[in-house]
């Protein structure tokens, strides 16, 4: 008689281990007489990136489902095999050499410019294929050669949402279009104070946006850099603030997110006994990195307590459109809600998550492009031309599919014709630098929730050239 | 010697579900006598929310290893193969009670699972999961999962108070 055996949630973990089969990835069959195509994923799922990696296990577990149940790229499997780097360098240094070691077909990851920066020398010399969809450094693009370069990003660079959030500091709410939906507040900033990591990703976010402050006539300060890692105490960063001539009226955080909770803190308390200027008046905008809860909750007066109230209320904020209103996005959105119980209305905690199912697909749409994944010149070539539309780099009247005509991209593949992936996050056309541009949003903290002020599309921004001389350098070929 | 697993695949679901049955089963037989054997298949559903959507799931199963050629040409309409089995449409409950055993030749197979979901306002079954696994189908030690997706993307899975799938089979959200 067949016995039923039902395993409640409190013993998943130990029910996995006696059945023998993962818990977190789509399952592969055993004995498989396929084969298995794998895929490195380094993401940093704990340590400071850690509220930021983890969506992208989750994301990629999507595109991993959704592939092998369309039956898998070359008729294989695919395995995206995740590790975590804990957002540390060396981590993420030993997990490279080991997937190179394993001849993984392709890598995603990892999750911080500074985590990619440590590894991508490494997959360069490999000629390994990696793609970041949250490292925003525009660092990364010199770090390999113009075009002939494996080094990707599916998320646009800190030097193009600089511009955005320089503008907004220079004109403040009137920037919006609709300052009434929340935006109203804010006063045009004439002096600038920026506060930014001395690292990859913050140094070259600052220089960008003081170019772009200045170029709009503001007065950018002498930057106030703090360390990568979150301290105990910024009042003396606060003091030099305070006692910047001519005076500051806006500031730019410009570091990753516990750093900068923890500066607001410091920042509200060293204020709240300041009489040198109205600080209600006064603007702080911050990054792409304070786009996550980590932000907030870290800012909590009372850590235990939600309610407790934050210093993050009311700091403005730039981001890439984290939820395009388009057809992909909606898309993807309901694969990732068949999988996953996320509040699809909650943005924050889905940061990110389309541009690396994007990353995801991509790499496997150009596996099966290429043909295989011996030839890794070839591999990166086929990545260019799925996500441009091209055919062996030839322009060609290519078909554009989205994430609901996945299998229909692959058969194209299958019988050699050209393919336009069109992504959830957005069109996802890699330059020669690596890049690709999106839309973005301006955001602010009211009641402990980020609140989108402004969605700006990606042709109204500026965007820094990408040009043949202009990073060839950065490599010893 | 026969035995089969349905089990949800997602570790932050609630309820992680195990059959040891015959039902959901691959019974494999093979002209000669001493190539026979077992395996068996395990529907992979992406959640408990699209399982407990699911009305039907039937298992087809070809004499093929081209899974890719099969789920787009049943997305499309177009006419498959001959299959070498096509199983009962059975429901998850049905399914977690151990019924769906299908018998087939050793060789490598094709499993082509599609779920349907009732129509609220046609009462019909549409399409709405699809996956597919190739399997060399000759030894008993031998699992098959079918990782289901959405049959079409661009509906979405519909909530559910359901915990776990037995709550939904016993009428209990």
């Amino acid at each position: 008689m067949p016995t039923v055996d039902l395993v409640e949630r409190a013993f998943a973990a130990s029910a996995c281990v006696a059945l023998g089969v993962s818990c977190s990835k789509a399952p592969l069959p055993t004995g498989d007489p396929l084969g298995t195509i794998t895929i490195g994923v380094v993401e940093s799922l704990t340590g400071d990136q850690g509220q930021v990696g983890g969506p992208m296990k989750t994301a990629t577990e999507v595109a991993e489902w959704q592939l092998n149940s369309l039956g898998g790229i070359l008729g294989k499997h695919v395995a995206y095999q995740i590790q975590d780097d804990a957002t540390q360098s060396p981590q993420t240094q030993a997990i490279a050499k080991q997937f190179i070691q394993d001849g993984v077909a392709a890598v995603l990851g990892s999750t911080s410019s500074n985590q990619v920066g440590a590894v991508d020398q490494l997959f360069y010399a490999a000629r390994f294929i990696q793609i970041s969809s949250t490292a925003t450094s525009p660092t990364l693009a010199l770090a390999e050669p113009f075009h002939d370069r494996y080094l990707f990003l599916t998320i646009a660079t800190s030097d193009r949402m600089a511009p955005v959030l320089s503008k907004f500091a220079a004109e403040g709410s009137a920037a919006l279009l609709d300052a009434g939906s929340g935006g109203a507040g804010a006063t045009p900033c004439k002096n600038l104070q920026i506060v930014n990591a001395g690292d990859s990703f913050g140094q070259p976010f600052a220089d960008a946006v003081s170019a772009d402050f200045q170029r709009r006539g503001g007065n950018v300060l002498k930057p106030i850099v703090v360390p990568t890692s979150q301290q105990a105490d910024y009042s003396a960063q606060v003091a030099a603030l305070i006692g910047a001539t001519p005076q500051a009226d806006c500031a730019a955080l410009l570091m990753f997110a516990p750093a900068a909770a923890q500066f607001m803190i410091s920042f509200r308390k060293v204020t709240a006994t300041d009489t040198s200027r109205n600080w209600g008046a006064f603007t702080i905008l911050a990054s792409n990195s304070e786009y996550s809860t980590a932000f907030v909750t870290g800012s909590l007066s009372n850590p235990a307590n939600p309610s407790s109230g934050s210093a993050a209320e009311g700091v403005y904020g730039v981001y890439v459109d984290p939820t395009p209103e388009t057809n992909q996005y909606e898309q993807f959105a309901n694969l990732y809600a068949a999988m996953f119980q996320v509040p699809l209305d909650q943005p924050v905690l889905l940061r990110s998550t389309a541009n690396q199912y994007d990353a995801a697909i991509l790499e496997a749409l150009a596996i099966q492009a290429a043909g295989g994944t011996s030839d890794r010149v070839a591999l990166r070539d086929a990545l260019y031309d799925v996500s441009r539309g091209t055919q062996h780099g030839k322009p060609v009247s290519a078909h554009a599919y989205g994430p609901a005509e996945l299998g229909d991209a692959l058969a194209a593949l299958r019988r050699g014709d050209p393919i336009k992936y069109n992504g959830a996050s957005g069109p996802v056309v890699f330059d020669d630098c690596g890049n690709v541009t999106e839309d973005f949003i301006v955001w602010k903290v009211v009641g402990g929730q980020f609140q989108t002020l402004e969605r700006i599309a990606a042709a109204s921004v500026p965007s820094p050239p990408c040009v043949a001389g202009g990073n060839d350098g950065g490599v010893d070929q | 010697m026969d035995w089969g697993v349905l089990r949800f695949a997602q570790d932050d679901m609630i309820a992680r579900l195990a059959t040891l049955a015959l039902g959901a089963s691959l019974v494999t037989s093979a002209c000669s006598a001493s190539s026979s054997g077992a395996a068996s298949y395990e529907i992979a559903f992406p959640s408990i929310a699209a399982a407990v959507a699911v009305h039907l799931v039937q298992v087809t199963v070809f004499d093929s290893s081209d899974c890719a050629t099969l789920v787009e040409s049943t997305k499309s309409g177009q006419p498959l193969p001959s299959p070498l089995i096509s199983g009962t449409p059975t429901s998850p409950c049905d399914l977690a009670a151990g019924k769906g055993g299908l018998s087939v030749s050793n060789g490598t197979r094709a499993l082509l699972a599609v779920a349907t979901q009732l129509d609220p306002v046609s009462h019909m079954d549409v399409n709405f999961l699809i996956g597919c696994s190739v399997q060399s189908v000759a030894d008993g030690a031998t699992v098959v999962p079918i990782p289901l997706s959405l049959f079409d993307v661009t509906r979405a899975v519909p909530a559910t108070k359901c915990t776990t799938l037995s709550q939904h089979c016993s009428g209990g959200c």
